[in-house]
């Protein structure tokens, strides 16, 4: 028999393998969506003066004249050493090209879902306890309709808001937000006023999307706070004179607590399709709307290496997730 | 008495949300049937174009929401989109919803081996976001209705394949389905006269939660320029036409905006009432969860 921690690193490692192989296969998949598409990648790289014959001697440097099972080995060789290929479009390794977005999109995506959770678990924990009420009846209208609404709608609405209907009604100039990019272009700030300038132009795509995932956040700590405040040990705590804040504070957010982990990792995958909106809206220099710019420009390189970079993000996410259930709740640590 | 007016109030906002969708698949047939011009032609466009809701243009037509930048009239245009939505919803949900029973049957009656690499097909799609697979689907082929519905179909069975899977292997279980093999019936006909339409409830209610899902994703990769492309309307790229009127004519972006959140609410309101009846019961006299 294996003692507890022994066997709890066992199932860590059992886990990690299978996350190993799911993402193994993610790219997999990735390689043969590349070698499905139609059309030549000689074609998209070369000039439109080439001759036949460059076009077959870059087919020979890509290694695309070879059989497609020789083509998988030195994918996977490449694979191996971090090499995701070359931009088309940029002529830059895939690599270089995402180490650029991803940050952008870290931050982005990381401080709207944290505060999606952050009000989505109030705004839901006040929805349950005044469960029927008119307080209750609104915020869920608010919610259902926020979670029908396209983030690029929206996304557009706030911008016609704080910026030309905020400068029309001649509205101090800190409700005025700045609608596009990440900085002010050409400004030339350093230090606080950077952070401040930067803090200004984030206010609206992360109130944005931190909106959209409350909305689902609060819908789904409703229920799950609705069945736990039915429970019989809850009805004994107030029977025993606990006060309602200490149940609602102490034993409800206590049994909350697993399934707001379980939540984190399902969301993210909403908050990556609500960043691509975002992004694109916004003109914030991300993975989203680097995927959505790439793909105009046909760069497949750059499409899939994105995609393999967002599916990394949901496993580790996923993978996260499950290692944490047992911290959440000390029942499943069997 | 206060249970029964509440179970009423409810009743009526899925039936509200049904009529409204039926009204608009009305709507979308019979507003550009009968149209006085073709919603797509562009002609006079400095006597027509941009007239406020509810305006009439310099040839005295009436333009109930009025006209977009080249002219064409806004009313017509969007029922045309609806059209589109509506079928994409329809159709991009109800094949994900086949193709999930389909495959989720198969896992969960046959197990084994096919059980198995069917799973693993679905935990691999839905380890992509659908919105990345869908735009790396777009990238790949050309863009259009063909191609966003395919993927659609390709990105959106994972879900209804596990809860059907899930329900068929409960269902076996139970004594009628062993009755129905001890008297002879055939694997094939056991399986879908007898477990399928017992398992099936979870996956009709996902189905119809997927319908607003597909509208959205579909109007999401025609406003990036992704989807259905113009001149053929579609809500997204309607708004993406009003995007830098925003100022001069907001209701060219806000009135295909409007549009598509009734519709998917409308859907969700249906579908979460769906939901709600085939458990059987008012959960708590609450409604609303």
């Amino acid at each position: 028999m294996l003692s507890p921690v022994a066997s709890r690193s066992v199932n860590v490692a059992g886990a990690l393998v299978r996350t190993g192989v799911l993402y193994w296969c993610v790219l997999s998949l990735t390689f043969v969506l590349l070698r499905m598409a139609p059309g030549d990648p000689a074609t998209f790289l070369l000039p439109p003066n080439a001759s036949g014959a460059d076009a077959v001697r870059l087919r020979a440097t890509l290694g695309l004249d070879q059989p497609v099972t020789a083509q998988y080995v030195r994918w996977t060789r490449r694979m191996l050493h971090g090499d995701l290929g070359t931009s088309f479009s940029e002529g830059r390794p895939v690599v270089a090209v995402l180490r650029d977005a991803l940050p952008v999109s870290l931050a982005l995506g990381g401080a709207s879902l944290l505060l999606s959770f952050l009000v989505g678990t109030i705004v839901g924990i006040v929805q349950g306890a005044r469960r029927g009420s008119y307080t209750d009846f609104t915020l869920t209208i608010i919610s259902v309709v926020l979670a029908a609404s396209p983030a690029y709608w929206l996304g557009l609405g706030a911008i016609a808001l704080f910026t030309y209907v905020a400068s029309s009604l001649s509205l101090p100039l800190w409700v005025r937000l700045p609608a596009v990019g990440m900085t002010t272009p050409g400004a030339d700030l350093h230090g606080f006023a950077h952070f401040v300038d930067l803090l200004r132009h984030a206010i609206l795509p992360v109130a944005l999307l931190a909106a959209i995932g409350a909305a689902g956040v609060a819908r789904y700590v409703r229920t799950s706070a609705l069945d736990v405040l039915d429970a019989d040990w809850v009805r004994t705590a107030r029977a025993k004179g606990v006060p309602e804040r200490a149940v609602l504070g102490r034993h409800l957010l206590a049994n909350m607590r697993a399934p707001l982990v379980t939540l984190f990792a399902l969301a993210l995958p909403g908050t990556i399709a609500g960043s691509v909106f975002v992004e694109t809206i916004f003109g914030w220099p991300g993975m989203g709307r680097l995927m959505v710019t790439s793909i105009s420009a046909r760069d497949y390189p750059v499409v899939l290496g994105s995609a393999a970079a967002y599916a990394l993000l949901v496993i580790v996410a996923n993978f996260v997730a499950e290692s944490l259930l047992p911290w959440a709740d000390p029942r499943l640590r069997e | 008495m206060s249970e029964l007016r509440r179970r009423l109030r409810a009743l009526n906002a899925g039936n509200v949300a049904l009529a409204a969708l039926l009204l608009l698949a009305l709507a979308v047939i019979l507003v550009p049937a009968l149209a006085s011009r073709d919603p797509s032609r562009i002609d006079d466009v400095l006597a027509r174009r941009l007239v406020p809701p509810f305006g009439r243009d310099a040839h005295g037509t009436l333009h109930l929401l009025g006209t977009d930048r080249f002219g064409r009239d806004l009313l017509v245009r969007m029922m045309l989109a609806g059209r589109l939505s509506l079928l994409v919803g329809v159709v991009g949900a109800g094949v994900s919803g086949l193709v999930g029973t389909l495959a989720g049957a198969l896992a969960g009656w046959r197990r084994g081996v096919l059980d198995r690499a069917l799973m693993a097909l679905a935990d691999l799609l839905l380890a992509l976001p659908r919105i990345v697979l869908l735009l790396v689907g777009v990238a790949l082929w050309t863009p259009g209705l063909t191609t966003i519905l395919v993927v659609l179909v390709a990105t959106g069975w994972m879900g209804i394949a596990r809860l059907v899977r899930a329900e068929v292997i409960a269902v076996s279980a139970r004594d009628f389905v062993s009755a129905a093999s001890a008297l002879g019936a055939a694997p094939r006909r056991v399986l879908f006269r007898h477990v399928v339409p017992n398992a099936i409830g979870p996956a009709l209610v996902a189905t119809t939660l997927g319908v607003g899902n597909a509208i959205l994703l579909e109007s999401g990769l025609s406003f990036l320029g992704l989807g259905i492309q113009p001149p053929a309307p579609s809500w997204g790229n309607m708004i993406a036409g009003g995007r830098d009127l925003l100022v001069t004519a907001p209701w060219v972006a806000l009135a295909p905006g409007v549009a598509l959140v009734a519709t998917v609410l409308a859907t969700s309101v249906v579908g979460d009432e769906w939901r709600d009846r085939s458990r059987g019961v008012v959960l708590r006299g609450d409604r609303l969860r």
